[in-house]
């Protein structure tokens, strides 16, 4: 019911949505704008389930994204704004709206700018677009640095955020974002019978920072993200034993970007430690285990007309850098995409992807198999539509 | 697997570009205009594009800065969005779909005609827009337009 109403929505938006904004108010400078976008992918996967039950010969069209934004600018320097997102993919979401960011933003010069509230977290090149379709070229973006399914983790923060740019003369311009604050995150859904059970989540700080470099050499930018959090968690293991751990992380990536007039070009390359401390239970969760995963990607697109986009990618993810051998152990992706604007407001994204490796994929989602199980080689389409106005 | 190859080939001759029959004329020429009491005469074309994409948001002399663009099937705004901003009309499209959605700034204003962006210019001193190089500016100031 709930999916037939976002393609009710979706459906809606295509036929009726205007070439821009929908506006209310009188000021005609600065209006009341409301943005809003509806999102409808199907996935079909062969061999291993992935992101949803994908395997099944229908493939799955548990992949949906809507939402809905107001924003209101007062005189040259306050605004504020709200988005309510609803997203559904495979176990994930459920379509349960939700505040996905709100803030206040105070500008006070182009070099200082002062954000509160629930704002998306700046990571490498595209964190912040992670959810929004229309912004890029791919259906999903390279999943060893962007995963979607930790997109609770990642995507925003509560607290505040300073910003800015600064000219550099003939050096270019530096932009930087610098945040601290806290992430709210409900408690996943657990698999019954699962051997571990998830009891509580809770990441009681998160702060970070984007510096990003434009440099003279015009369409080409650099730069470097670090996030620093603490993941504190309550698990039951086997049914009967409950254990508090606390498992800092420190995420960085290197990125940079070119575009020159239709062609787009970019890499990152990112290391995510997470350790493990103060465990309750040192038998069942061991203090001071420490884990290092490696992740990169090089990515191309090209807009042949205003209507299409083709592009392509190679992603790569090393769960543990200490142990690289073994399917279990590596995820490479090469990903093909066709992006078609059919109009200003609706798109339709057609995607490939060949796999080689297993350690992107969820035990739980494949029959609780351990990865060394499933199938090394495998492959996964994507077709999604997405209104916005 | 098979499969996913084959979907892919489909896409790729489905989709593949077809040369026009008849050569577009030319995009019409712009030019971009200021409130009359814009102390500015001239910009860098750099600092134009980061008015337009609000990257920045005050004039030198602190004035708030409030871009307008026409429509975006316009071809003034094609030959503006070209020559000065360095990108495609679908890129900026693509770039104001990313500031919308991630909260971070909404695009420009759009206006109709050429006569609205003269008078929305006229009545705001922080305005700049870009209109026909053939229209009336009224008592609008042209701006000179440097750098490569």
């Amino acid at each position: 019911m709930s999916r037939l109403r976002l393609i009710i929505a979706t459906t809606v938006l295509t036929v009726a949505a205007p070439a821009s904004a929908v506006t209310i108010g009188s000021d005609e400078v600065n209006p009341l704008e409301i943005h809003g976008f509806a999102s409808q992918g199907w996935i079909k996967t062969w061999d291993n389930n992935y992101l949803a039950e994908s395997r099944a010969e229908r493939g799955s069209f548990e992949f949906s994204e809507v939402g809905v934004n107001v924003t209101k600018q007062f005189g040259d320097k306050l605004r504020m704004g709200t988005q309510l997102f609803a997203r559904k993919l495979g176990p994930l979401g459920n379509y349960n709206a939700k505040m996905d960011w709100f803030y206040i933003d105070y500008r006070f010069r182009d070099w200082l700018g002062l954000r509160a509230g629930r704002v998306k977290m700046p990571f490498g090149l595209y964190n912040e677009i992670n959810d929004v379709d229309a912004a890029r070229a791919q259906v999903l973006l390279p999943q060893s640095v962007y995963p979607a399914a930790n997109r609770d983790f990642l995507l925003a923060q509560s607290g505040g955020e300073l910003y800015g740019l600064i000219p550099l003369a003939i050096f270019g311009n530096l932009e930087y974002r610098l945040y601290a604050g806290v992430i709210q995150i409900d408690t996943p859904a657990n698999e019954p019978g699962a051997p571990v059970r998830i009891d509580r989540l809770r990441v009681p700080y998160v702060m970070g920072g984007r510096l990003m470099w434009e440099t003279p050499l015009e369409g080409l930018r650099v730069g470097g993200s670090l996030q620093d959090l603490r993941l504190d968690t309550t698990a039951t293991f086997g049914g009967v034993e409950t254990v508090n751990v606390e498992i800092p992380a420190v995420l960085w990536v290197a990125s940079a970007e070119y575009t020159y007039e239709n062609l787009l070009l970019a890499a990152e390359y990112s290391r995510w430690h997470v350790q493990s401390q103060n465990s309750s239970n040192p038998a069942i969760f061991p203090d001071d285990q420490e884990t290092t995963s490696e992740r990169a990607y090089v990515m191309g697109t090209y807009r042949i007309t205003d209507w299409l986009q083709p592009g392509a990618y190679y992603s790569l993810l090393f769960p543990n850098t200490r142990e690289r051998e073994g399917r279990a152990n590596i995820q490479n992706d090469i990903a093909a995409t066709f992006r078609f604007d059919i109009t200003e407001n609706w798109l339709v994204k057609l995607e490939g992807h060949y796999m080689l490796g297993t350690a992107d994929l969820s035990t739980a989602l494949n029959d609780g198999k351990p990865r060394s199980e499933l199938k090394k080689e495998w492959g996964l389409v994507l077709v999604k539509t997405t209104a916005y106005f | 697997m098979r499969a996913l190859l084959f979907a892919i080939a489909v896409a790729v001759w489905t989709t593949a570009p077809t040369a026009p029959a008849v050569a577009e004329p030319p995009p019409p020429g712009f030019q971009v205009i200021v409130h009359r009491d814009n102390p500015l005469t001239s910009a860098d074309r750099k600092l134009i594009a980061d008015l337009f994409l609000k990257r920045r948001t005050t004039w030198p002399d602190h004035e708030g800065v409030r871009p307008v663009d026409l429509a975006s099937e316009s071809p003034v705004r094609q030959r503006f969005t070209t020559a000065v901003l360095g990108k495609t009309v679908p890129q900026v499209r693509s770039y104001w779909q990313q500031r919308i959605f991630t909260g971070r700034e909404l695009p420009p204003l759009e206006l109709a005609s050429d006569q609205d962006v003269v008078k929305f210019v006229t009545n705001n001193r922080g305005a700049i827009a870009y209109v026909s190089s053939d229209a009336g500016i009224g008592e609008a100031k042209a701006l000179q337009i440097k750098g490569p």
